[in-house]
């Protein structure tokens, strides 16, 4: 019977820090045997196995008994988790965003085969998961060396001497959400009549110009230009069909927030593209001098760095497209959660 | 409204109080067991994972003072309250009193 208590005690102990081991250990003990002793004389009876085993149940489990004598222990505590948590959010968002860009880019880049868009899908998922267990990983490791580090920090915030005036204002945003109808109507029409065109004249888009009594075309856009056809169909049609939800809806809606979003990764992957592959313009030294225009090879040298900067332009305003819309979606919605629960 | 409710709050409300419980039978030393055993027959059951850590923290905090004697060939370790223990002691009484008297007369004007 006594084996037993020995066992449990050392069970006890084991979970416990070294320095106070010993002295916690000698005074379970000693309780232990007071409460054996009570207990023969309340039951009239020897102390046994059976008895002990009573006794040490009620005494509680290992585990419970050594976290009593311990100080609550945080990995990340209360203090900190509120901001972890945004953090983490952040940093997650932040990582989808890259990976959906980085999926539409690999789709794009895999061409047209059905085979290798679903293999560049299947890699983008497993590579996104990858990415966001490290990101996890990181801001774990990060908060834990503050959590553990820098006690002070943590002090600051229940500071006595906080001012009761530096709390920030309640500002009430302007209604971002509100969708006008015209954009709608415009961006619709406007996108029809240029799919059309595109798609079915796409040699009307040239510049013109009369030879020998007749109208002669040099074609704006190249080859190159023709292959992101189906890829900037299904950008367009994306769109259209966002603005036709935001015009039944009349607001935007964290569904077509997420919509914007697909639509800016695929407009941005389709820059990345065309910035990164074969010219899409296709006029060239020899059409230009056929024209009689003065310095050829410098007009088709200006004409393909505009077009340049026209992409990288669009690249960073998608960007910036995208991230504003994430903030949207993820700061303003609960701003304004917390100003309807405060009226 | 639920036992566990009436148990939880009920639990909370003593909880309040234990340590100036403690303190107050610490004029004489006491060992854990007997502590607990002394506590209960005046009705404040304490469940053992928190009386005796809390008189480790005590301790620590200097509001106790602790010896370990050999009895009966066992070793116990016999807990007092220190001069500072007795300080605290006196304002926590205060407290309580004060306490008391304004519950009382807040649950008798929601009585009435």
């Amino acid at each position: 019977m006594m084996n037993l208590i020995d066992r449990y005690v050392a069970d006890v102990g084991r979970r416990l820090p070294e320095q106070s081991r010993a002295d916690i250990e000698k005074e379970i003990r000693s309780t232990l045997e007071d409460m054996l002793e009570d207990r023969s004389v309340s039951d009239e009876r020897p102390i046994d196995e059976n008895m002990t085993a009573e006794v040490l149940k009620e005494f509680g489990h290992p585990a419970k008994v050594a976290a009593s004598y311990l100080p609550e222990r945080y990995l990340i505590g209360p203090q900190l988790y509120p901001h972890f948590l945004k953090v983490v959010k952040i940093s997650l968002v932040v990582a989808l965003g890259v990976a959906l860009i980085r999926m539409i880019v690999g789709i794009v880049q895999a061409g047209p085969e059905v085979g290798t868009i679903i293999e560049s899908i299947v890699e983008s998922f497993l590579s996104s998961g990858g990415i966001a267990i490290s990101i996890l990983g990181n801001v774990v490791l990060v908060f834990a060396v503050i959590e553990w580090a820098l006690p002070n920090i943590k002090e600051e915030e229940k500071s006595e001497e906080w001012d009761p005036r530096s709390l920030p204002e309640i500002t009430i945003t302007p209604d971002t959400d509100k969708v006008s109808t015209a954009d709608q109507i415009g961006t619709i029409i406007f996108t029809v009549i240029v799919m059309l065109v595109l798609n079915l004249y796409p040699q009307v888009i040239g510049i013109w110009f009369p030879r020998d009594g007749e109208w002669m075309s040099i074609p704006v856009f190249s080859e190159a230009f023709l292959r992101y056809l189906p890829w900037i169909n299904i950008l367009w049609t994306l769109e259209m069909t966002q603005a036709l939800i935001l015009l039944r809806e009349g607001r935007w809606q964290p569904g077509t927030r997420w919509l914007s979003i697909v639509v800016d990764a695929v407009g941005l992957a389709l820059t990345y593209a065309m910035l990164t592959g074969p010219s899409i313009i296709g006029i060239t030294t020899a059409n230009l001098q056929a024209l009689g225009v003065p310095n050829p090879t410098m007009m088709v040298g200006l004409i393909n760095a505009g077009v340049s900067i026209g992409l990288i332009v669009s690249f960073i305003v998608q960007a910036f497209e995208i991230i504003m819309t994430l903030y949207r979606l993820y700061f303003k919605g609960k701003k304004l959660e917390t100003l309807l629960m405060l009226g | 409204m639920t036992n566990d409710m009436l148990e939880n709050t009920v639990l909370e409300l003593r909880r309040g109080v234990i340590v100036l419980a403690v303190l107050s039978q610490l004029g004489k030393e006491q060992y854990g067991y007997s502590l607990l055993k002394l506590l209960s027959e005046q009705g404040l059951e304490i469940d053992q994972g928190t009386l005796y850590p809390l008189l480790r923290r005590l301790e620590a905090q200097g509001l106790l003072q602790s010896v370990w004697k050999l009895e009966e060939a066992r070793p116990r370790r016999y807990y007092v309250i220190s001069p500072e223990g007795t300080q605290l002691l006196t304002r926590l009484k205060e407290e309580w009193n004060g306490i008391v008297v304004m519950m009382g007369a807040m649950l008798e004007r929601s009585q009435s």
